[in-house]
């Protein structure tokens, strides 16, 4: 997948759900986890949602480290396996506290088809050992815009 | 005639039916029915409240869902291209609540005689990456165990109850064995349990006729969404570099401003 005003391109492996029932994120942070138990990407309905990680102290940079750098308009490209291309453009960018993440509107199978990107910020919770904000970007596929 | 109780809760989107019932307007007012033909060698029709719902239904299949009005629903069963008349196979009176979701099983008692047996279906919402799998016992037989990749996972079920899981979505090489033996009476057989689904298993059959099978049949659209999504550092620390590096500096500048301040007073007590 391709963030092309940030400058990122990461590869998508398939993901699902760890131990504590969160979405899994791939340890590598050069990739981006697709959630397999929603829509893929170029799904006609729901959200497809794509995670990863904005950066560690042993890997460095994430694929998702400059996600809150995107402004709506910029474009979001899916290679698909069938050699297609899912093409969407950015609508929202949005910073929330992670008690708040709306899990029922990011993950919902149903509705508009759209993109989800999920990665943290804001402050780093040492204790906690995570950040407290997730940024999410929603995308909208280019051909119903 | 028997009553049966169905004491229920849960509500279910809409689905297809092969049920000729005419559907109810209010969900609210309705309960959802399906039915397990579970006696071997007897296609049967199903009627009712006196009208014929269910036609040539063949042994070792289900149907439904359908919505029926809640309330006292009485179903009686007559072998195939019978007119509705006369002494019926089977009949029972089911008081169906509203928002219901039940199955009504057309078996064999343990002891290999034909009866209905009224199962509550639970299709409330399993965690995400979740499947739920329930097993029903109504086969003329002993005590089984169920048995998922050989090993044991429901272990003394009797005819009629049931028993549900909550597994980790996937296919599972699932058999039944007599209670305390490893040694398939049914199956192995895969079973596709998809996430957020629930599976419902009825072993039916007799094992004196060795004719025992299953009747299978799966509710989409339960899922539930992950908690959160922990996208941070995985080691447990940002990259030097990374918004965290930033907060640190932030944190060393404070402490630097409040070292300061002490020194200073220091100074001044010293005069």
């Amino acid at each position: 997948m391709r963030l092309a005003a940030v400058g990122a391109e990461a590869e998508v492996v398939d993901v699902g759900v760890d131990a504590l029932g969160e979405m899994e994120v791939p340890l590598d942070v050069s990739t981006v986890g697709w959630y397999r138990f929603g829509p893929a990407p170029g799904a006609d309905t729901g959200s497809s949602v794509l995670s990863g990680h904005v950066d560690d102290r042993e890997q460095g940079r994430g694929a998702f480290y400059r996600l809150s750098d995107l402004e709506p308009g910029d474009p979001v490209e899916v290679d698909l396996a069938d050699g297609s291309v899912a093409a969407y453009r950015v609508t929202d960018v949005e910073r929330i506290a992670k008690e708040e993440l709306p899990v029922e509107v990011l993950f919902a199978r149903d509705g508009a088809p759209r993109l989800t990107l999920v990665t943290c910020g804001g402050d780093f919770d040492r204790a906690a050992r995570s950040y407290r904000e997730n940024i999410v970007v929603t995308a909208v596929p280019v051909s119903v815009e | 005639m028997r009553r049966i109780t169905l004491a229920a809760a849960g509500l279910l989107a809409a689905a297809a039916t092969t049920l000729a019932v005419t559907p109810v307007a209010f969900a609210q007012e309705t309960g959802s029915v399906r039915v397990v033909h579970g006696i071997p060698d007897t296609p049967v029709d199903v009627y009712v409240d006196g009208e014929r719902a269910l036609d040539d239904f063949a042994p070792g299949t289900s149907a439904g869902p359908v919505d029926l009005p809640a309330g006292s629903r009485e179903v009686t069963v007559f072998p195939a291209d019978s007119d509705g008349s006369g002494e019926p196979l089977l009949s029972a009176t089911a008081d169906l609540p509203a928002g219901a979701d039940v199955t009504l099983a057309a078996h064999l008692t343990e002891a290999g005689e034909p009866t209905i047996t009224p199962f509550v279906n639970d299709v409330s919402s399993v965690p995400a990456g979740q499947a739920r799998l329930v097993v029903r016992h109504t086969a003329a037989a002993p005590a089984v165990d169920v048995l998922a990749g050989g090993a044991p996972v429901v272990s003394g079920l009797t005819n009629p109850d049931q028993e549900a899981l909550e597994v980790p979505a996937g296919t599972v090489s699932a058999a039944v064995a007599a209670a305390g033996t490893t040694d398939p009476v049914i199956g192995p057989a895969d079973l596709d349990l998809a996430e957020g689904t629930a599976t419902f298993v009825h072993a039916i059959g007799s094992l004196e006729a060795g004719n025992l099978d299953l009747v299978v049949f799966t509710v989409d659209g339960l899922h539930s969404a992950p908690s959160g999504v922990p996208s941070g550092a995985p080691s447990g620390a940002p990259s030097e570099s990374g918004t965290g590096a930033l907060a640190l500096t932030g944190v060393v500048l404070v402490a630097g401003a409040v070292a300061v301040a002490v020194r200073r007073r220091a100074t001044t007590a010293g005069r």
